[in-house]
């Protein structure tokens, strides 16, 4: 009887998978999916800040339309919601020693750029298009600076959907990641389920860099801009 | 282990996505019974979860093997390895000045392509001898990657054609085996769900190399990576309810095997160290802040007990020189820490034993000064007590901090619709220990040509050295080396106390702000150069001399290991700078010494050498190649640097 109901509530679990999975099929990163004829948008940019564990670094991230600059440590994802490309990353080791920061570009589950340092404080860039934006100077810091951090549990797979008052975004990825919502139009949410149930989930919302909602539990949890 | 083209060259980039091995004799990619080695848990995240490659530079991994990861495999007899290069983005070459074929340009990135036209092409190579791997054994397997160049790029930025390709090396000449059993005394009362790990460090940091679950023995085995010239280890024990056991200071040599480096741990229970990293002068937390647990060597003198310091002091934060580092954790964007683990693999700090008394933690965020403290966690109470924490009831720490106000100045502006972007950095005066570097890049845009800026710097009593660094594309896309010219401020006054500004703030009249000297567009340059009779702790630093007080402040230089005179030899370099004059330092590391934390302070050796590297000729096309100015007088972008030869150090 108990592996009965141990089969049943892994079936349960599967198809909650299925369920959430639409995202996951194109890969990591965030997604806009299409209404109507209208067809869906190819995955949203996602940069990977990977190295050696724990190291320090400094960030300046921009689209076409915004700056955000992230201080934090390896590893971390960070994607852009609502995004207008180019998207360019500089980034600082904030560290002396000699441990790898690698910057990853990916689009879906594929590694399309890649840009490492393993000098003392070394500084690496990135951008998803060969030339551009090049020289051009970064656009303005956000504002409003809107953030959502899964932060953990680490290497948790999750999925979900963060939207304003007029846009929805589909997410999958893989904590520790900060989503950058560019220009959001009203207060954000974001209700995200967890993929493998490694352990509670753990979410901070921020605004302008002061956190404003934090969010404990699973497998699903919701978060809501106050 | 790698080995680059013949040529001078900056970096031989080389992306990985794993390693896979197959029982069959003479396999291909679509044999069946292939195993995965996925890329170590610091690149992607670990355990086979894609995406993320492992980037190796096979010029500085040329002297000596370097660890990729250790990986389960069904117990067998493998003969077929197939190295796995990212088919989208293999890599990268970066070349010298005058190396990349005519009329292209040196120290940029160019992508590299497979001749054979497809990229998916397999790196892949049948063993000489099986590989034997046995239950609750490691095997070492030793590759040599190699890249050959078939014809260089057509014009700049297109990519390089090459060949890789990877053979098997004999291990015992590159790795030496450490082995040991745990003995573990009493039994915990609390659930636990980690097994026992013995990790292997580089000696007094907390870089790991290998990490190892015990055997159902409690015996383990390390393969590490050694040179003929002694590498050294620190070694510890952490998780499955037990208390931290460490070595301290194990040296290697190729081929050794070391059989008897037991370690004794006692069962008690787990619980979490947490606590907020804040900033002492604004009261914000401190975003990626790193923590690192201490833990005493097992023949630590005076003797440490785990259970018997007083509360309120610890052996390790008494007697840091003793102790190796077996937990690091990071803080989240609001400075809180550690971030959550899982419950089959927690956080390093929600592992901490319970009662153990000689623990300390050292906090480092970038431009603070570190903080040293004892710890003690009690598992039933959930009471954390630590000597430096501003709670009783948790470890939250408030790191101080002072600054510089300074001012970057560029010769001419960027023209319209450009920008330069541009890094300062701070080092102890008179080393190349740097300390901190800004949080975001200053900004100049069109008709800017000065922008102060405020860098966090950590209260020493000691003067800084400055140095400030434009991070200029080329041709618009990411380039790894600066267009403009270094600019260098020696000897700086640090700031006196907590708080306090270097020149001092508020008061009127308005402080002159530090002031470094114009950054000019120049362009590429490169040093190539031998040194002679270099060992693993060899390494070459290129000076600049701050032009008010003639002081030299070390810039950059060679990567650590990248010299040796034993087989496989290197004693050559290639370094990227600027055009400018420089002076050219050799510094040595001294011997390691068994037992004992190797010193991380090179000393100069011989007399530094004046090089002067020329500036290319200007031209307007292509323009900007990696910086512009709004000088029209003449042409206003850097052309097709040349190569410059220092002479042996």
């Amino acid at each position: 009887m108990r592996d009965r109901l141990l089969w049943f509530r892994r079936l349960a679990l599967l198809s909650a998978m299925v369920l959430l999975m639409p995202g996951c099929n194109s890969g990591f990163g965030a997604f806009q999916e299409g209404v109507g004829n209208t067809p869906n948008r190819p995955p949203l940019a996602a940069l990977r800040v990977l190295g050696q564990p724990g190291l320090q670094f400094s960030a300046q991230i921009s689209d076409a339309d915004a700056t955000w600059g992230v201080r934090a440590a390896v590893p971390l994802s960070i994607v852009i919601v609502n995004n207008v490309t180019p998207v360019r990353m500089v980034a600082t080791k904030q560290s002396g020693g000699n441990g790898l920061l690698s910057l990853q570009l990916t689009s879906g589950f594929v590694v399309v750029a890649t840009s490492a340092t393993s000098d003392p404080y070394g500084t690496v860039s990135l951008q998803n298009n060969p030339t551009h934006p090049g020289f051009a100077p970064p656009p303005p810091d956000a504002n409003p600076d809107v953030r959502l951090f899964v932060r953990g549990p680490l290497t948790e797979r999750f999925a979900g959907l963060f939207e304003d008052s007029v846009k929805g975004f589909e997410i999958s990825d893989r904590a520790p990641t900060l989503f950058l919502f560019d220009n959001p139009d009203g207060a954000v949410d974001a209700t995200v389920t967890q993929i493998q149930t490694l352990g509670p989930f753990d979410l901070e919302l921020l605004l302008n860099g002061i956190v404003v909602a934090t969010a404990h539990g699973g497998p699903t949890v919701t978060i809501r801009q106050p | 282990m790698g080995q680059g083209p013949p040529g001078n060259f900056a970096k031989i980039l080389l992306n990985i996505s794993g390693v896979r091995i197959n029982p069959a004799f003479n396999a291909d990619v679509s044999s069946p019974g292939w195993v995965t080695i996925a890329v170590p848990s610091q690149a992607g995240t670990g355990n086979g979860q894609n995406p993320g490659d492992v980037q190796i530079d096979l010029l500085h991994t040329q002297t000596a093997a370097t660890f990729f990861n250790t990986g389960g495999v069904p117990p067998g007899t493998y003969q077929t390895v197939q190295i796995l290069v990212n088919d989208t983005d293999p890599g990268t070459i970066v070349p010298a000045c005058a190396s990349a074929g005519t009329g292209n340009e040196g120290c940029t990135a160019y992508p590299m392509q497979f001749t054979n036209g497809s990229l998916r092409s397999p790196v892949i190579f049948t063993l000489g001898a099986p590989m034997i791997v046995t239950e609750d054994a490691t095997a070492p397997l030793v590759i040599n990657l190699a890249v050959s160049i078939d014809s260089p790029p057509a014009i700049s930025g297109q990519p390089y054609m090459v060949s890789v390709t990877a053979s098997e090396v004999d291990a015992r000449s590159f790795l030496a085996s450490v082995s040991g059993t745990i003995t573990q005394r009493g039994v915990a009362s609390g659930l636990h769900f980690t097994r026992q790990t013995v990790f292997a460090e580089l000696s007094g940091t907390n870089t790991i190399i290998e990490s190892v679950p015990l055997k159902t023995k409690r015996t383990y085995t390390l393969e590490l990576p050694a040179d003929p010239g002694g590498t050294t280890y620190d070694i510890f024990v952490s998780g499955g309810a037990g208390t931290y056991a460490a070595l301290q200071g194990i040296t290697v040599v190729p081929g050794l095997g070391l059989n008897n480096e037991n370690m004794t741990t006692v069962a008690t229970n787990a619980s979490t160290l947490a606590g907020v990293v804040s900033d002492s002068c604004t009261g914000l937390g401190i975003p990626g802040a790193q923590l690192e647990l201490l833990a005493p060597k097992t023949t630590a003198t005076p003797s440490s007990s785990p259970m018997a310091t007083p509360t309120g002091s610890s052996f390790c934060f008494e007697h840091p020189n003793q102790c190796v580092v077996v937990a690091n954790a990071s803080a989240d964007q609001a400075g809180n820490y550690p971030l959550p683990g899982t419950t089959r693999n927690p956080s390093q700090f929600a592992e901490v034993p319970a009662g153990q008394r000689d623990l300390a933690v050292v906090v480092n965020a970038s431009g603070y000064t570190s903080l040293s403290s004892s710890a003690l966690t009690r598992a039933m109470t959930k009471i954390e007590t630590c000597s430096a924490s501003s709670s009783t009831t948790e470890c939250d720490f408030s790191l101080t901090t002072g600054y510089i106000n300074g001012v970057v100045n560029l010769v001419t502006d960027p023209p319209p619709g450009n920008s330069v972007l541009v890094q300062v950095f701070a080092e102890n005066s008179g080393t190349n220990e740097l300390v901190s570097a800004l949080d975001q890049p200053l900004t100049f845009n069109s008709g800017v040509k000065s922008v102060q800026f405020t860098l966090n710097v950590p209260i020493t009593q000691e003067p800084l050295d400055l140095f400030a660094v434009a991070i200029d594309p080329f041709l618009g896309g990411p380039d790894p080396f600066t267009g403009h010219d270094i600019s260098v401020l020696a000897d700086i006054p640090g700031p006196s106390g907590p708080c306090v500004s270097v020149p001092p703030g508020g008061a009127a009249p308005t402080p002159t702000p530090i002031a470094f000297a114009p950054m000019n567009c120049v362009g590429h340059g490169s040093i190539i150069g031998t040194v002679q009779n270099p060992d693993i702790g060899t390494s070459v630093e290129v000076e600049k001399l701050d032009p008010t007080n003639n002081l030299p402040v070390q810039i950059l230089g060679t990567s650590p290991a990248l010299f040796s005179s034993n087989p496989p030899t290197n004693n050559a370099y290639t370094l990227c700078v600027p055009p400018d004059s420089y002076l050219l330092q050799r510094f040595e590391l001294p011997p390691s010494t068994p037992g004992a934390s190797p010193s991380s302070t090179p000393t100069p050796a011989g007399a530094a050498q004046a090089i002067m590297v020329p500036a290319p000729a200007s031209t307007s096309s292509p323009c900007p190649s990696t910086c512009s100015n709004s000088d029209l007088t003449t042409f206003p972008c850097p052309g097709i640097c040349a190569a410059t030869n220092a002479n042996p150090l």
